[in-house]
Order: structure tokens, then C-alpha cells, then sequence
């Protein structure tokens, strides 16, 4: 299985100089999830690892890089809908600023979705 | 109606046709003497399953309008950026997707980027604006603000023309400078005395004019 973005995530963290813990906290997100995104699998579950929207963010926001550059990593199987909104924004020529934006809108409406859905 | 790949196609006309049948559907007239402007928001949320409609502050007009079409909800966001007046144009747009389009989510920008793009902006456009009602307000607000001053340049008559029928229209000024580009050939004919219901309607790329998606 493929997992570029994974394997970008360590390869930067590395070049850091932090560890799995110290580069989790600066993210926000667990070491283990951390851990879960460089290797590509849920080791709870044994899938493939399940990365939200909002984990690219804090993932490209301490890595200094374009979020958009991320989701262009992702396996699409994860989120596509994420990757192709992402990358036609970036077509269009909008700010990194305004795709966060806009993906912040695409969350609110697919939590709004699923709650309905529940 | 033409098929290109997966994606049934439509032409100017077609299209014009059947923004006219949704227009009188939901009640609306084409009869300029009972015309009244279409407040888009207002429709969305009469027609839109579960809609909320979000503001967003970009930074940029770039990104106009964004839908997302859920089984159960449906999201709209619009750019605070952009005037009231545009905004109804980009809800319009949505609408438009929503009504006609299948795919769950659409970004709507300053550019066309796809045939569903070009049939949301020229639906929208049509539904707002449709040309049998544009066309000869437009002829008689260039006569009537020629009469007023008749040194106004050509610049100066299509900025006052675009302010005059963007308040009718209740659209930005911008829809309707467009809306007089798409409509030149047709405004072209009504010019030489054809009647508004024996108009040729054709696109630009009919036209072989530019490259559009029709």
C-alpha cells in the first residue's frame, strides 16, 4: 500500500529533529495518531488510517507547507472529496487562506449531512 | 441535446427554454409589465431540501459561491466579499446546480471551468435576467439616457446602462456587463427589428466566436 503522505510526514518530522510525541503536541493531534499517519494504518483497527480535513491542516500549518500539497499526497481513497475540492480551489487561483476557508465550509456541511443522517 | 462523454449537453436555446419553464413552474412571469427582480436567497430556501446558507469571508472574490447537495441537507456558502446584489447572482448559480446538476458538491469562481459551470452562469443569467425582459429595457435605457446627454462616450453609456438594469435586475453590475456580451448577437437582431420570440438564440461558441462550454 502507498503512502506518500506518510512517508513525507516522518521524512519532514525527522528533519525537524522531533520525536513522534514532541511533534504530535505542536499539532495538536496524538503521537499515536502521528504515528498511525506515517505508517498508514489504524493499528486499533488495522485499516488504512483515516486523516480528516482538519488534520491536514494542523499537519501542513507545522510543516510550513501548502495544505493543498497535502491532500495532493493523500491516497484519494481516504477523503477524495477533500483532495478534488482542494485541488480545483487551488485551480481557480484562490489563496491558501480562502481554501482553508472554503474547506472549513465543506466540513460544517458534511458534519450537517451526517447528523441528519444519523 | 448532445452528449459529450457522460455529460448530456444543451444549447443556448435549449437552455433558455427550459429556465423558462422553471420559471413559470414556480410562478414567476416573463412578462416585463409584471416583472419583478428574483431575490435568489429567498428562492433557494423555498426550493433548497434543508438549506443553510453560510458567509464565509474570503479574502478574494476568486471563490464566489461553494454548494454542497446532501441526501438530507443542503449547504450554500457565499462570499461576504462580493455585494448583495452579487451574491444573489452566485445563490442563483447554485440554484441552478442544484436544480439540474447531480454531483454533490460544486465550487462556483470567477472563471468557467466546466460545461456545468457554463450551463449555471448562462441558466442564472437567464433566470434572472431573461432576454425577452432584458433586451428591450436595455434598448430603451440606452435611448432614454442618450436623450438625456447625447455626448456621453460609449464607455460612459455602458457604465450607466450597467447601473440602471443591475438595480432593476437586483444583480451586480459586473452579471449585467456580462449578460450584454452574451446576448450581442441576439440584441444585434432585436436592433434590426426582429421580434423578441423570432431571435435566433445562439452561443458564442455556436457563433464560433470564442471557446465556451456550450
Amino acid at each position: 500500500m502507498s503512502n506518500t503522505l506518510g512517508e513525507f510526514v516522518q521524512k519532514k518530522r525527522h528533519e525537524m529533529g522531533l520525536s513522534l510525541r514532541d511533534f504530535g503536541k505542536l499539532c495538536d493531534i496524538s503521537h499515536t495518531h502521528v504515528d498511525s499517519i506515517e505508517k498508514g494504518v489504524d493499528f486499533r483497527t488495522g485499516k488504512k488510517v483515516n486523516i480528516t480535513n482538519e488534520t491536514i491542516k494542523r499537519l501542513a500549518s507545522v510543516l510550513g507547507v501548502d495544505s493543498v500539497y497535502l491532500f495532493s499526497l493523500c491516497d484519494e481513497e481516504i477523503e477524495p472529496i477533500y483532495f478534488r475540492f482542494a485541488k480545483t480551489a487551488k485551480e481557480i487561483g484562490a489563496t491558501e487562506e480562502d481554501i482553508e476557508k472554503a474547506l472549513d465550509f465543506l466540513s460544517y456541511a458534511k458534519n450537517r449531512e451526517n447528523k441528519n443522517n444519523d | 441535446m448532445l452528449k459529450i462523454g457522460k455529460i448530456k449537453t444543451m444549447t443556448k436555446k435549449e437552455l433558455y427554454i427550459l429556465m423558462d419553464k422553471k420559471r413559470v413552474e414556480i410562478g414567476m412571469s416573463n412578462n416585463e409589465y409584471i416583472f419583478s427582480p428574483v431575490n435568489s436567497i429567498i428562492l433557494a430556501d423555498k426550493y433548497c431540501k434543508n438549506l443553510e446558507i453560510i458567509y464565509k469571508n474570503f479574502k478574494e472574490t476568486k471563490i464566489c459561491s461553494i454548494l454542497y447537495k446532501g441526501k438530507e441537507t443542503t449547504s450554500i456558502c457565499l462570499n461576504s466579499k462580493r455585494s448583495t446584489s452579487g451574491r444573489n447572482f452566485d445563490c442563483m448559480h447554485e440554484l441552478i446546480h442544484y436544480w439540474f446538476h447531480e454531483n454533490e458538491l460544486f465550487m462556483c469562481a470567477d472563471k468557467e471551468s466546466d460545461y456545468y459551470e457554463w450551463e449555471a452562469n448562462e441558466g442564472a443569467a437567464q433566470f434572472l435576467m431573461p432576454y425577452q425582459i432584458y433586451l428591450p429595457l436595455f434598448k430603451r435605457t440606452r435611448i432614454k439616457l442618450l436623450q438625456k446627454d447625447k455626448y456621453l462616450n460609449t464607455n460612459e453609456l455602458s457604465n450607466s446602462i450597467c447601473k440602471e438594469l443591475s438595480t432593476y435586475f437586483n444583480v451586480g453590475t459586473l452579471a449585467i456587463s456580462v449578460r450584454m456580451q452574451g446576448l450581442s448577437y441576439e440584441l444585434l437582431q432585436y436592433e434590426q427589428g426582429v421580434s423578441i420570440n423570432n431571435l435566433d438564440i445562439k452561443s458564442a461558441t455556436q457563433l464560433g466566436i470564442n471557446k465556451s462550454y456550450s
